[in-house]
């Protein structure tokens, strides 16, 4: 297995104090903003890629993200909502992604029709996780971009009530309260 | 329904059904190139004299070295090399060896209030802390009682003497460092209480140790390049075509268990360009005599199958003994094509001015596109900002897309129209939801194409020969996956009596029904409404209504009654058909056991546990019930006197699956029947604890009856998830019989 040159350990550090020192680094060297962008790209990327549905356009709007993340990098003032800031940045990039895309109402056709050959095509590797895959497909928008948000960016619920500007306690009830619906829904389907 | 919490698992689990593709390793290098490139030239334009700090030099410095070390050996050697020092230990999963391995010296419990918190085992590794811990006794008045209000979910850590946290990683805490042999275990709070209702702040002291020399670490042995696999792209599923090499299927571990095999490996379907796909259905593994391996999902992999790459791991756990090799291990699905033509079709809908959440409008309104009928049966509005437009489309209809014109969506999703019988939806999301006539077009239609079979196989590198090929079954044992298929009708000597059956109905709901045991004079007592109960007579049915309302069906007459003030659901008759035993809830207790009269004296708690499950009534006059253990997936039994009112704890079930335990105690009150930690599997115990034994292995037991005749009547699932089979098995000689007549789930069974 392939592995990249640059170290993707993200989960194993302490985000948080982790990303203050760096974005203070950063300020001082643009340089170490790679060491942000090394924290973040799996998220972002996976988020992305539920969002779009293909590999190669996930992996464009990832990179703009971040290219526009870096040369406005000057601006951002959040201390402490970084993720809140680089995912409204992703967000946007989607939605215009989807704006310059002809026909590009449903993610039906993203998600069914890769456009380009992927072989990485997103293939369900379980009877469970395609049983669940289906019940989030057939969630309203925000409640699948509330999931996307919470395990494909690993947003903790300030960050995401900071991103959605929603009460932190609504955002977490709503998370738990959609996983335990999908949690019995998944049950129903399985017993 | 049971109490959840969501567990970290279940998460994982919704992360992976997004099926995120590993991000490849080149684009994030392209990327980071170029954002360097990007830095240095503003590094220079502001800080020309830029100088590292001893840390970054460090870092830099180990990554250079890491570099240099995998250009210099390569990448796959050094993959090689790191993957010796992995072990499997069963019930944790696969392991860093690279340090000694330490367990838990003794479980440590700390009682408070009543509450009982127990940490029952933990594996110290290299790369991880695994904590195995349950806690009993929280009452059900801890816990919210209406759906949108969440209680406490602080994350528990390690806490070592210097005062480090170990916090939770993917699969337990982070490592405990080899020199630490303590470390206390916090719980901040218990999970989804209510503030102040328990107590808070739990610790408990642990001590680790060596772990022992018989502990079971199996190795995982790593298979690389690939074993040749093979597909047929474009072959239906009975062509006979000569499979092309392909590396859709493959197989990365091995893990060599005392009776058999893990397999873990991935599935990407290897595609051309604009070609896609769907799979239809699980995996399927055969051996070279065309004989389906029954496997198991073994969840302590989880961790291993999520590196897969592409997030499309996959993994079966099965017995090898018989076996012939190699195995074929086998996905289907469908081609998804692009309609030919780019037919669209339009029509209009008025939302109004003020289109409210959960408003729907049904439409009915056909559709044809290329040849295709789609019938848009309606649009609903949702809470967030979305249109939700529900489609029933004839079986080649895969999906289509839907916009509003001008309006641009920020979202949406749906499909799967004729792999679900025709039914799909598909929803838009909206910044602000678009009001009054809207035009809507449909478009892009994606059609289903010829069936696929992707294969990959698999060999062992050397044969066991520590295996019998026709192993002898153990005792007590009575049907295994592969006896299954050997099962003979039920002679009509036998199948003489009735099941209730809980099955989906031809009006399409969910229902009960009452059957002759051929099959025949199906009389559907409960058109919309579940948890039935069969009186021991078979004379009457109990079920819990759609108003979560207890109901009794005379069967003879139809006639049927409420009983008053009674809510729940589990029901469970008493032998003499005068009382009814339920799971409801009341005043601070959720999902507790009551028992009310048939004649509609006041029901009465029995016990104010939470989250419990009847077992059922014996001779003697008790009710035997379960609670559950929070975490640990272990239930307490419990049996209660009824004429003197005491209760009495009996002994706990460790091996019992979590989700539906579905406990039945005979009629003659000598065995509890229960289902498997592997939710498959059944196991008889008797109701002191002993003689607990596996009676059914891996068949897929869902529904569980007795009769009064000694009969154990199970329903297992099938590949058709509304359809189950029903058997009849005699435990004193292992008698099994199939009844072909029935195909839903067991609920009751009588034999005259």
């Amino acid at each position: 297995m392939a592995e990249s040159s640059i170290e993707l350990t993200s989960e194993k550090i302490d985000r948080m104090t982790d990303e203050i020192r760096i974005i203070k680094a950063a300020r001082q060297d643009p340089k170490v903003f790679g060491e942000l962008y090394k924290l973040y790209v799996e998220q972002v990327f996976g988020y992305l890629y539920s969002r779009i549905g293909n590999l190669h356009e996930a992996e464009d709007v990832t990179a703009q993200t971040f290219l526009a993340a870096f040369e406005s990098f000057d601006k951002f003032r959040q201390e402490g909502h970084f993720a809140s800031w680089l995912f409204g940045i992703a967000r946007n990039k989607a939605m215009d992604h989807f704006r310059k895309r002809k026909n590009t109402t449903s993610i039906d056709e993203v998600y069914d029709i890769p456009v380009e050959n992927d072989p990485l095509y997103g293939v369900i590797q379980s009877e469970q996780t395609a049983a669940l895959s289906k019940l989030i497909q057939a969630l309203p928008e925000e409640d699948r971009d509330l999931l996307r948000l919470r395990f494909l960016a690993d947003m903790s619920f300030p960050e995401i009530a900071y991103l959605l500007h929603r009460n932190e306690e609504a955002v977490k009830k709503t998370t738990y309260r959609l996983l335990a619906r999908l949690h019995s829904q998944l049950e129903v389907s399985n017993d | 329904m049971t109490e959840w919490i969501s567990s970290s698992q279940f998460e994982e689990n919704v992360r992976q059904s997004f099926a995120v593709p590993k991000i490849r390793p080149e684009f994030v290098d392209q990327v980071y190139g170029d954002l360097m490139q990007r830095a240095i030239a503003k590094s220079r334009k502001h800080h020309p004299f830029f100088r590292l700090r001893p840390a970054w030099t460090i870092a830099l410095a180990i990554l250079t070295l890491a570099i240099i070390g995998m250009l210099a050996i390569g990448p796959q050697r050094v993959y090689a090399e790191f993957l010796k020092l992995f072990g499997y230990i069963p019930g944790v999963g696969i392991v860093d060896q690279s340090n000694p391995i330490r367990v838990l010296a003794e479980p440590v419990s700390v009682t408070r209030d009543g509450i009982t918190v127990t940490v029952t085992s933990a594996t110290l590794t290299g790369d991880r802390t695994q904590i195995a811990y349950r806690i009993f006794g929280v009452p059900g008045s801890a816990y919210p009682d209406r759906e949108d209000v969440v209680g406490c979910w602080s994350r528990e850590y390690l806490r070592l003497a210097d005062g480090t946290q170990l916090a939770q990683i993917n699969y337990g805490y982070e490592p405990v460092p080899t020199s630490v042999n303590e470390a206390v275990f916090v719980i901040p709070c218990i999970a989804n209480t209510l503030p102040g209702k328990v107590p808070e702040n739990w610790e408990l002291p642990l001590r680790f140790v060596p772990a022992p020399q018989d502990l079971t670490v199996m190795p995982v042995i790593e298979l690389s390049p690939s074993p040749q696999v093979t597909l047929n792209p474009n072959a239906t599923t009975n062509d006979t075509s000569i499979p092309t090499a392909d590396n859709s299927v493959t197989v990365s571990k091995v893990i060599e268990t005392s009776d058999g095999y893990i397999l873990i490996g991935s599935f990407q379907p290897q595609s051309k360009p604009g070609e896609s796909f769907q799979q239809t259905g699980a995996m399927e593994i055969h051996d070279a005599s065309g004989k389906k391996v029954a496997y198991t999902y073994p969840q302590d992999v989880n961790e291993a199958i999520n590196q897969e790459p592409g997030g499309t791991g996959w993994a079966a756990q099965f017995k090898a003994a018989g076996l012939v090799y190699p195995l074929n291990i086998n996905f289907s699905g469908v081609h998804l094509l692009p309609s030919a033509s780019d037919a669209t079709a339009q029509f209009t809908f008025d939302a109004g001015s003020n289109p409210q959440p959960g408003q729907v409008w049904d439409l009915n309104q056909q559709i044809q596109l290329d040849g295709h009928t789609l019938t848009l049966v309606s649009i609903t509005a949702n809470s967030q900002r979305s249109y939700s437009f529900n489609f029933q489309v004839d079986p080649k209809v895969y999906s289509v897309g839907v916009q509003i014109e001008g309006f641009t969506p920020i979202g949406g999703g749906g499909g799967g129209g004729g792999l679900a019988n025709g039914k799909f939806n598909t929803s838009l999301a909206y910044a602000q939801l678009p009001t009054g006539e809207l035009t809507v077009d449909i478009f892009h239609m994606v059609l289903i194409g010829d069936s696929i079979t992707w294969q990959g196989q698999w060999s062992p590198a050397t044969p066991r020969t520590d295996l019998p090929a026709n192993p002898t079954l153990q005792s007590g044992l009575c049907l295994t996956a592969d006896s299954l298929t050997q099962l003979q009708p039920a002679p009509s000597t036998v199948a003489n009596g009735k099941a209730l059956i809980y099955e989906k109905l031809d009006t399409g709901t969910w229902g009960l029904a009452v059957y002759n045991l051929d099959g025949r004079q199906k009389q559907v007592v409960v058109p919309n409404g579940n948890w039935g109960a069969l009186s021991s007579d078979g004379s009457q049915v109990a079920y819990s209504a759609s108003d979560n309302g207890i109901h009794i069906v005379d069967l003879a007459s139809l006639t049927e009654k409420v009983l008053p003030g009674a809510g729940g659901f589990n029901l469970h008759w008493s032998p003499d058909g005068t009382q009814i035993a339920y799971v409801g809830m009341g005043d601070g207790v959720i999902n507790s056991v009551f028992v009310i009269t048939t004649d509609g004296t006041p029901a009465r708690l029995i016990s104010d546990l939470s989250y419990e499950s009847i077992i059922g009534w014996s001779p003697d006059g008790k009710l035997y019930f379960v609670a559950p253990y929070t975490g640990g997936a272990a239930w307490k039994v419990y049996s209660y006197d009824l004429a003197s009112g005491t209760t009495q704890e009996r002994f706990n079930i460790e091996n019992g699956t979590p989700k539906f335990l579905n406990p039945m105690l005979s009629p003659d009150g000598k065995w509890i029947a229960y289902r498997g930690r592997d939710n498959s599997s059944l196991y008889l115990v008797h109701p002191d604890g002993s003689d607990m034994h596996l009676v059914l292995d891996n068949v897929g037991a869902v529904g569980i009856a007795w009769t009064s005749s000694g009969w154990l009547g199970v329903s297992i699932g099938t590949d058709d998830p509304y359809v189950q089979k029903v058997l009849l098995i005699n435990l004193d000689t292992c008698d099994s019989y199939i009844l072909n007549g029935l195909h839903g789930q067991l609920e009751g069974l009588v034999i005259k």
